[in-house]
């Protein structure tokens, strides 16, 4: 058993982070799980882009984003935690998914994702022309989605992608 | 430091082009144990405040109240990160940067209380569905968290009559569209070869009082506009004999359904259907009615002081079919392991297109093999067209001193991009087949319409479908 007061509580009010730092290296953890839970012949979602977000991190990142738990091999309970855990960001990003769906199909031209982190909507899903998608998060963790998917030419879906709170640090809205 | 979602983001996500006029959809996935329990409520409170109708937001919301994120669950998040620090090397340690203080709001209630019709389904329960339960051993350490979704109570732009959340009786709104219904049924009723009988439509009608529906078959006045505006009296017969064919279809479905051994019935937005009082099924079944409660409870009081008793076991379900009906149909004794014959008719039109969608899924999870369902489509006709028409028949109704004309067109959502019926329904272990009205009218020779209109894509398709 965990003694609860032995947690620290790291943040502080006005704290900012780098993607591997702090709550943005959260968002590799979901990109990483993302990835390997593409690699099911019965994946309920594909995150094309899950893969390349990630490893882009470093060595490290790439080894959890890869299609193998080797690294987890002779622990059978941690394995199967973290098989529950991607099951758990699948189920998620499905149900996700599909609001986003229902609500294109019912009219709505405007989204904004708030903490998107390493989401890759604006480019994976179908939106119809003239969806505007709105992504709010810190200017590095935005800057290193974009730089990254710029490097291997992926375009977003949606007509317009902004990036409201990076525009002075990281160029014009596209 | 740059903005963040701690501070005076709406500023900088209107100076970017976002539009707090326009309908938004709006996604807090995987956010909020990162912010402090205030931080979250001043969120919600600058979503809310920038939401235009029609908006809707979903939110993953958890369980991080120190009495609920159990010590279990604690010890396998942290058990998961430190593999992934110690063997990956990685500088990862979600637990301390998670808010796990208790004075977090409930984020369901926080949004029902600020003005926001809250949907939503526990993780456990959406893994489950998907074939991707929690490990039986591992339930414990399985993440505590609700996937919410909740459209705005403002009222939507699509639908001008409409709000998320509005209620009816029998003589206004929607329920309106019941009486008209029934009145084209009982004058149907009274023809020399009727297509139906529903010996129970007349007294219906008379009970509601006057309105619009005082035209309905009234061949009087129907040969009076023909005199006038021979098109139009053909649409009003036409409306009659589409009511007909329709009630034709789908009693005839529920026959076949009852032949087929089936003993559960679920009539979904019933209005003032007779069709538990006056169709033959067999003994033992049971035929639940869903509608608002004030149409049920008309429904039931009219016709028990007429001495008319089901001819089965009637069992009525007082609930908006935009809240969570599948817990009141269970709780009034529907058998989920039971095959069930559905009916949606005439409900579709007056349904969002992302409600349709979130029907037909709750249907399909209650619906066990060999359950049938009956729907009646939405016709995808011209906004041009249906204000031609409307046009026409105010013109026609003043003329002829018709009260009091009803305005369909506002009560009902017109969403080019709803989901086709059939196509859905095959997608998700329905079987299905389609029958266009217009072929069934020419079938039952109650086709009046000239040909170049009888051709128009406004018409409905009658589609039945069988679970696999």
């Amino acid at each position: 058993m965990t003694d609860l007061s032995e947690v620290r509580l790291v943040r502080t009010d006005g704290d900012s982070w780098d993607i591997t730092e702090s709550v943005g290296a959260t968002a590799l953890g979901v990109a990483g799980r993302a990835s390997r839970g593409n690699a099911r012949p019965d994946a309920l979602i594909r995150d094309d882009y899950a893969y390349l977000l990630t490893a882009s991190a470093g060595p490290a990142w790439a080894q959890m984003a890869s299609g193998d738990d080797e690294w987890l091999s002779d622990d059978e309970h941690a394995r199967r935690l973290h098989e529950m855990a991607r099951n758990y960001q699948a189920v998620r990003t499905h149900y996700f998914d599909g609001y986003f769906n229902a609500a294109v199909r019912a009219g709505i031209r405007q989204v904004v994702i708030l903490a998107a982190g390493l989401d890759s909507r604006a480019y994976r899903l179908d939106w119809p022309a003239g969806t505007a998608v709105f992504e709010i998060d810190q200017p590095k963790v935005l800057g290193y989605k974009t730089s990254t998917l710029d490097a291997h030419g992926a375009v977003p879906k949606a007509r317009r992608v902004r990036w409201p709170l990076t525009c002075a640090t990281t160029g014009p809205p596209r | 430091m740059a903005v963040d979602l701690r501070d005076d983001w709406p500023a900088a996500l209107i100076g970017a082009g976002f539009d707090p006029a326009q309908p938004t959809a709006w996604l807090a996935e995987g956010l909020l144990p990162y912010l402090p329990g205030d931080a979250q409520d001043r969120l919600f409170d600058l979503v809310t405040a920038h939401c235009a109708a029609g908006s809707q937001i979903a939110v993953e919301a958890f369980n991080l109240h120190p009495s609920q994120y159990s010590a279990e669950k604690r010890a396998a998040r942290r058990e998961r990160t430190a593999q992934l620090r110690e063997r990956l090397g990685l500088d990862l340690d979600v637990d301390t940067l998670m808010y796990t203080d208790d004075t977090r709001t409930d984020a369901a209630e926080w949004l029902a209380e600020h003005g926001w019709r809250v949907d939503g389904v526990p993780s456990a329960e959406e893994m489950t569905r998907l074939g991707r339960p929690a490990t039986e051993d591992l339930v414990e350490e399985a993440m505590d968290s609700v996937f919410l979704h909740a459209p705005t109570r403002r009222r939507t732009a699509m639908s001008t009559l409409r709000t998320d959340d509005d209620s009816w009786d029998i003589a206004t709104s929607v329920g309106t569209t019941a009486v008209m219904v029934a009145a084209a049924r009982a004058a149907e009723t009274a023809k020399d070869e009727p297509l139906i009988r529903d010996p129970y439509a007349k007294v219906l009608v008379a009970g509601a009082g006057s309105g619009p529906w005082a035209f309905m078959g009234d061949e009087e006045l129907v040969a009076k506009v023909a005199a006038v505006d021979a098109e139009a009296a053909a649409i009003f017969q036409h409306m009659g004999n589409y009511q007909a064919v329709r009630t034709h279809f789908f009693d005839e479905f529920f026959i076949k359904a009852a032949d087929a051994g089936i003993r559960q019935v679920v009539i979904l937005a019933s209005g003032l259907d007779s069709r538990a009082y006056r169709l033959p099924w067999p003994t033992g079944t049971s035929v639940f009615e869903i509608d608002q409660p004030k149409v049920l409870e008309y429904k039931t009081v009219t016709l028990a002081e007429h001495d008319v008793a089901p001819s089965a076991m009637r069992h009525a379900v007082p609930v908006d079919l935009r809240y969570d009906w599948p817990k009141a149909l269970r709780e009034a004794g529907f058998d989920t392991t039971a095959p069930t014959a559905w009916l949606a008719e005439g409900l579709l039109m007056y349904l969002p297109a992302d409600a349709q969608d979130r029907l037909f899924e709750r249907i399909t999870e209650l619906s066990a093999a060999g359950s049938r369902i009956a729907v009646e489509t939405v016709g995808a006709g011209s906004e041009e067209r249906r204000a031609q028409m409307r046009e026409r028949f105010e013109h026609i109704a003043a003329q002829f001193g018709v009260e009091d004309t009803l305005n369909l067109a506002e009560l009902m959502y017109d969403d080019p991009n709803r989901a086709d019926v059939a196509e859905w329904l095959d997608a998700h272990g329905w079987a299905s087949a389609s029958v266009k009205s217009q072929d069934e009218m020419r079938r039952l020779d109650r086709s009046v319409l000239p040909q170049e209109q009888a051709a128009d894509d406004g018409f409905s398709t009658f589609v039945t479908a069988e679970m696999q």
